[in-house]
């Protein structure tokens, strides 16, 4: 015969808010018509009972603690002169009494409010006004930190998926990055598993087009904004020519404006004001010519025998934020490229990390000096050589901001 | 009006506008999760404060080591307010700190300086811890 199968799901776990009702630990209770000596008998037949409420007609009166009611009746002749007596005479007129069906967080407040009593005496539980039982402040915190902790598991969670997903939109520009130069290296670091920053790689006949972007905000929101970016930036490299990087920020920009309704007639509407920082680069393989454009974000460059690093600044206008005009053109710079150049691209979370002595900005000039140092070393040699020196500068110093950075040697494409 | 004071935090400064004297003063630094919400209360009582301001002399005295680029954006409607109050005849003097060897701080500072003109702008170089 088979065995049957069971359909009900009604004694599937459910999803609920805990109550203060979870935390009913002892229905034991006493009336008030009852004596000291009833008391005493309770506490001795229930060694772990801490308190005792007192009902009158099923609603709670009081709370006797075992502990001063103890003392209390083991001074002399306390025993002889208060044990008939009514077993009012030693409990806690004003205990903390809620009703079970409130929500932990408010019985948390309650209690901390009420001081240690509550959290050492317990609490008492009633429904509708009458006793339903005694919660303890132990069990209490015990209830509330696996609410914390289940809250933070789901949170991860989430923020864990999203980060599979968002490194998904960034691998594809890593794998072409790899298969189209010999000697480049990228870093990109979120502060919070998931971030603002952005990268973007795309590889043609006649050339590569690279972006390092900062978006506003950080964690989730800078992660949404990354995702708008990043469409925008793609559908703007093939609607529109990516030899012309000004003209890409500026269909970014307009993209976003739109997307976000951060034009001036809509700006009331929706109240976002984001966009992003980027350095948008192209550069020619036949000519050996660099096209840079940036949104408040610089371009580093080092010649093979320059002494210095020559810092070519963005404009000073950021993509898609509600100030920065529509028609507004970015510029590009053009310069031709040697064998052998260094170019260097970074988000503000490298040059404005706090740490160090004095707790100040890591800074451009330690940037420079470290690529100046390293000069004849690999790309990836240099970034590596960066992020360690970073690291030692924000020591134990929390991280401010997502960190990406580009270095590219020119030194030819793969095949 | 009253004074306004903030206590800092970690991610917030310390606002301690003292109306009253017309003296305004942020220090510590600005990396909120929310830089719209923690400022909009802010904005919104100095920009009714400056509007009673005639032919005065305020003096704002900043010193943040680090802000997010969503608080960038909210210092700078929060500046283009001085200014504009100086453009229409009260004296605003922007006392701009930085460690002496915070470039990054620094350059900040004199993008201000250039972007608010109407601004009396003084660039103090803190050395030392």
């Amino acid at each position: 015969m088979q065995a049957q199968f069971n359909a009900s799901r009604g004694s599937l776990p459910r999803f609920r808010q805990p109550s203060a009702a979870d935390l009913c630990a002892t229905m034991t209770a006493i009336t008030s018509e009852e004596t000291n000596q009833s008391v005493l008998d309770v506490f001795n037949a229930e060694r772990e009972l801490v308190s005792l409420p007192v009902l009158e007609h099923g609603r709670p009166i009081g709370l006797i603690n075992r502990n001063i009611f103890m003392s209390q009746m083991s001074k002399p002749f306390h025993r002889e002169l208060y044990g008939k007596k009514s077993c009012i005479a030693f409990m806690d007129k004003e205990p903390l009494i809620v009703e079970d069906t409130l929500g932990i967080e408010s019985l948390t407040f309650r209690a901390v409010e009420y001081g240690e009593k509550a959290l050492a005496d317990g609490f008492i539980l009633t429904r509708d006004g009458q006793f339903a039982g005694v919660g303890h402040g132990l069990q209490l915190m015990r209830v509330v930190a696996d609410m914390q902790a289940e809250r933070n598991r789901q949170i991860m969670h989430s923020i864990d998926y999203a980060s599979v997903i968002q490194r998904a939109t960034l691998q594809v520009s890593r794998s072409v990055l790899a298969d189209t130069l010999a000697d480049a290296s990228l870093i990109w670091e979120p502060r919070d598993v998931v971030g603002g920053d952005f990268y973007h790689f795309a590889r043609f006949a006649d050339g590569w087009f690279a972006a390092v972007a900062d978006c506003t905000g950080h964690g989730v929101p800078g992660a949404f904004m990354t995702l708008i970016s990043t469409s925008m930036l793609s559908q703007a490299i093939e609607r529109h020519n990516p030899r012309d990087p000004a003209a890409v920020l500026a269909e970014v920009s307009r993209g976003i404006k739109q997307m976000l309704g951060q034009t001036t007639e809509r700006a009331s509407e929706t109240g976002s004001n984001d966009g992003l920082d980027a350095a948008f680069l192209w550069f020619d393989n036949a000519t050996q010519t660099l096209t840079f454009a940036g949104a408040r974000t610089a371009l580093y460059v080092l010649y093979p025998d320059a002494p210095q690093i020559e810092m070519i600044d963005g404009d000073r206008v950021g993509v898609g934020y509600l100030d920065s005009a529509t028609d507004y053109v970015w510029h590009n710079r053009t310069m031709q490229l040697p064998q052998g150049t260094l170019l260097f691209v970074t988000t503000d979370g490298l040059i404005d990390q706090i740490g160090g002595k004095k707790s100040i900005a890591f800074g451009k000039r330690r940037v420079r000096d470290l690529l100046l140092a390293h000069r004849h070393e690999r790309a990836s040699y240099i970034t590596d050589a960066i992020l360690a020196e970073f690291a030692n500068w924000q020591a134990a110093e929390t991280r401010r901001d997502d960190l990406t950075c580009l270095c590219v040697r020119i030194a030819g494409t793969k095949p | 009006m009253d004074d306004l004071y903030i206590a800092a935090t970690p991610t917030s400064p310390e606002v301690d506008f003292r109306f009253s004297q017309h003296v305004l003063s942020l220090k510590g630094e600005s990396y909120p999760e929310n830089a719209a919400a923690f400022y909009s209360d802010v904005i919104s009582q100095v920009r009714s404060w400056l509007a009673s301001c005639q032919g005065q002399h305020i003096v704002v005295n900043v010193a943040l080591a680090y802000f997010n680029s969503s608080s960038t954006k909210v210092l700078f409607n929060l500046f283009d307010a001085f200014n504009q109050a100086a453009m229409m005849g009260n004296v605003v003097t922007l006392n701009w700190y930085h460690d002496e060897e915070d470039d990054t701080i620094l350059e900040f500072g004199q993008e201000l300086r250039d972007d608010f003109g109407a601004l009396d702008f003084h660039d103090h170089a803190l050395s030392g811890v």
